[in-house]
């Protein structure tokens, strides 16, 4: 082909980039990083932060400002922090990677990742190495070391954690009392929830005794994880070459969700829901349980709701066990990360190291009821009071497993919760189902 | 002589511009498209990519979950369905709307028009909300009725039918609008001596009415067909595709390709099939009205 005319083209749709003085920056060498700076800056500069969108929320508070803006400021005169637009998750990850084509702009200095990102970033060279960096880093210690350990890819360290979120059952205790259960206490075990399953059928009509999202997007399988990392089995094997999640562990967690349907305690419209509408469903009292959530109740109260009326309504847990099986939730949360190609690195570092401080991220993760990922700020637990819900937060984050973070993750969990699908309509059996997905799975790992 | 000159390239002149911006925003996508559906591009990667021929072509129609056949089946029915629910109940209610005074027609034309100035998503989402098993108004309607509910969203026939229902509500207005303007123009002479010879309002539809407004019929046809094609939005908002892709289109197949999975390139190759479709579409268009316009002109 004559290489030509797409040259013309890329011309083109690059120009108007390439006379930016964002772009007329000589990037630092990619993948390595120099020593910390010192205090001051030697030039003015920008450092831009590439945000989601409730951490930069006019009127809550944000672990970016006022106070780590103001302190970095000070200490680095002529520098300043440019706190861009934020924006959801899938606009966040696809403007990183745009940003990487060169297809946009704009580049960030740093940016928030979810940490299923992390290994198609480290991947792909968006992500600077932070090794030179944590070596000289004496807060390094401070991070909970399942979690410090969760951002080394391929021996090196690669993210800083931001925050962290949990997975736990939710159950509306209106709809629990109306069914004649005690409103205090969610199932413990699968057949108790099972129990109550058939007590809210019996007594509470129009109300689904139990959702987990199933349609096709992350969270159906996000939220079903705990279940079968409860059972001994795994999403992928040690080394993440090869599926484990069709393992006799992994059909017994999905045989609980065609359990559910089959029995009709789990409407077959979940094939159509997201873990937000699974929600929205147990706050509205239009379902008595919900089997997996972002513990993150107090952070996104829908209209009406204050801390008490919460408290009140909603009750949590961890999710309840099969026979033999060990207490397990999953754990999420977002990472911060310096872009490879910012020509600012020390100074980013610096920043990124004040905003993920644990004093300071703890009003954040207080008002968002996030879990903190520095031993510092899980010593707080004075100030996380106001959450009816930290303690099995905290709990939960005791036995919590974290997904692959590989570079072909948002693939796989797509072939994951295809399977998951033909098992719930009925099209092919737990096994079968899984067993297919697996073959998928392994195919698409094959080096 | 100068002046002959200037007035020769004024045209170009003024047309300039807009040519320009069509090149850039319109003519210059389109050929990147075609460019990139012959690369291994991805979302990080767009420049410097690899040539890979026709591989993303082969890859988009061997893909297995979901078959590319089953694709274009639910593209094909839900287009139909909407082609068809859109020309009966635009058509429907301009014909309702042309017996009726002109004060109370533009008063109810307003009206009825204002599900198509409504964005596709919030409508989307607003189907989702009626069709919800749980607290959904289509469930309780059928309560009602004595019939029990309906998991409107999950099941592939019924599925296809509610997204189907929510786009005919949402994109009839164009074609009640440009039958509309037709039945204006259409002489009344015609249709009182139809009354005169006494033939029923539904004869003098079938026999005059329709016959008169053809062309502009084809021309509201077109403009259904290729917002059924397209749809992308309203099926995002409702069922995003699924369950187990049930209900996707090749405009959603495009989106989960590029935005979800980041290939660009096999994105790029579902695009240009799409892109290839409706040009056949709105050539097939032009030949017919040509054909049309000569057999009244």
């Amino acid at each position: 082909m004559n290489k030509r005319l797409p040259a013309l083209l890329s011309v083109v749709a690059i120009v108007g980039s390439a006379c930016t003085p964002a772009a007329s920056q000589a990037p630092a060498a990619s993948g390595t990083a120099s020593q910390p700076a010192a205090t001051t800056a030697a030039a003015p500069a920008t450092i831009t932060v590439w945000a989601r969108n409730y951490t930069v929320e006019e009127g809550r508070i944000q672990p970016w400002a006022p106070g780590p803006k103001t302190a970095f400021e000070a200490a680095h005169p002529g520098v300043t922090v440019n706190l861009a637009e934020g924006v959801g998750s899938t606009d966040q990850f696809n403007r990183i990677e745009l940003s990487q084509a060169g297809a946009v702009e704009d580049k960030p200095d740093i940016f928030q990742l979810d940490n299923i990102w992390l290994g198609q970033f480290v991947d792909e060279g968006i992500t600077a190495n932070l090794d030179s960096y944590y070596a000289n880093w004496a807060d390094k210690s401070d991070i909970v070391p399942a979690y410090a350990n969760s951002t080394i890819v391929k021996g090196s360290q690669y993210a800083v954690w931001f925050y962290s979120d949990i997975r736990l059952m939710v159950w509306n205790k209106d709809v629990f009392q109306k069914a004649g259960l005690d409103p205090e206490k969610g199932p413990t075990t699968w057949d108790e929830l099972f129990a109550d399953a058939a007590a809210i059928k019996a007594k509470v009509p129009g109300v689904s005794p139990v959702e987990f999202p199933a349609s096709s997007e992350e969270s159906t399988v996000d939220r079903f994880y705990s279940y079968l990392y409860m059972t001994g089995s795994n999403i992928l094997n040690a080394d993440n070459t090869k599926a484990a999640f069709n393992d006799a562990g992994g059909q017994k967690a999905l045989q609980l969700y065609v359990d559910l349907v089959k029995q009709g305690y789990t409407p077959k419209a979940v094939l159509g829901e997201t873990a937000d509408d699974n929600i929205a469903h147990v706050f509205s009292g239009k379902a008595g349980i919900m089997l997996a959530t972002v513990g993150d109740g107090l952070g996104s109260l829908p209209d009406g709701f204050d801390v008490a009326k919460f408290q009140s309504t909603i009750g949590a847990a961890l999710p309840p066990l099969c026979a033999g099986c060990q207490a397990a939730s999953t754990a999420g949360g977002w990472m911060l990360a310096i872009n490879a190609d910012s020509p600012n690195k020390d100074l980013a570092w610096d920043y990124l190291t004040m905003v993920t401080d644990g004093k300071n991220m703890v009003p954040f993760e207080v008002d968002r009821t996030r879990i903190p990922v520095r031993t510092s700020g899980l010593a707080e637990a004075d100030a996380f009071k106001a959450d009816p819900y930290f303690a099995q937060e905290a709990d939960a984050a005791k036995v919590a497993h974290f997904p692959p973070f590989i570079a072909k993750y948002t693939d796989m969990i797509e072939i994951l919760w295809t399977g998951m699908q033909k098992a719930i309509t009925g099209d092919l059996s737990t096994k079968d189902a899984l067993d297919q997905a697996a073959d998928k799975v392994n195919t698409l790992l094959a080096p | 002589m100068v002046r002959g000159a200037f007035g020769r390239a004024t045209p170009w002149l003024l047309l300039a511009l807009p040519l320009l911006l069509l090149f850039l925003f319109l003519l210059l996508p389109y050929l990147l498209t075609f460019f990139y559906s012959t690369t291994g591009a991805t979302i990080g990667r767009l420049f410097n990519v690899k040539e890979v021929g026709l591989k993303n072509f082969q890859a988009v129609f061997s893909e297995d979950a979901p078959s590319f056949i089953s694709v274009v089946a639910v593209t094909a029915i839900f287009t139909a369905g909407t082609l068809f629910g859109s020309l009966a109940l635009g058509t429907g209610l301009a014909l309702a709307l042309h017996t009726v005074s002109a004060g109370v027609r533009s008063a109810l034309l307003a009206i009825y028009l204002i599900p198509w100035v409504i964005a596709a998503v919030i409508i989307g989402y607003t189907w989702r909300l009626i069709y919800d098993p749980a607290i959904g108004l289509a469930n309780s309607v059928l309560g009602m009725v004595g019939i029990g509910p309906l998991d409107w969203l999950t099941e592939q026939g019924i599925a296809l039918a509610a997204l189907v229902v929510a786009n005919v509500w949402a994109g009839y207005g164009i074609v009640l609008l440009v039958v509309s303007g037709a039945l204006a123009n259409v002489p009344p002479n015609i249709i009182l001596a139809g009354q005169v010879d006494g033939a029923s309002y539904a004869r003098i539809v079938r026999r005059v009415i329709l016959p008169a407004i053809r062309p502009t019929f084809l021309l509201a046809a077109l403009v259904a067909l290729v917002s059924g094609l397209n749809t992308f939005d309203l099926i995002y908002a409702m069922t995003r595709g699924g369950p187990l892709y049930h209900t996707e289109t090749m405009a959603l197949e495009m989106y989960r390709l590029t935005a979800l999975k980041g290939n660009v390139g096999q994105g790029a190759a579902v695009t240009v099939i799409l892109f290839t479709i409706s040009l056949a579409l709105a050539v097939a268009y032009v030949i017919i009205w040509r054909r049309e316009t000569r057999k009244w002109s």
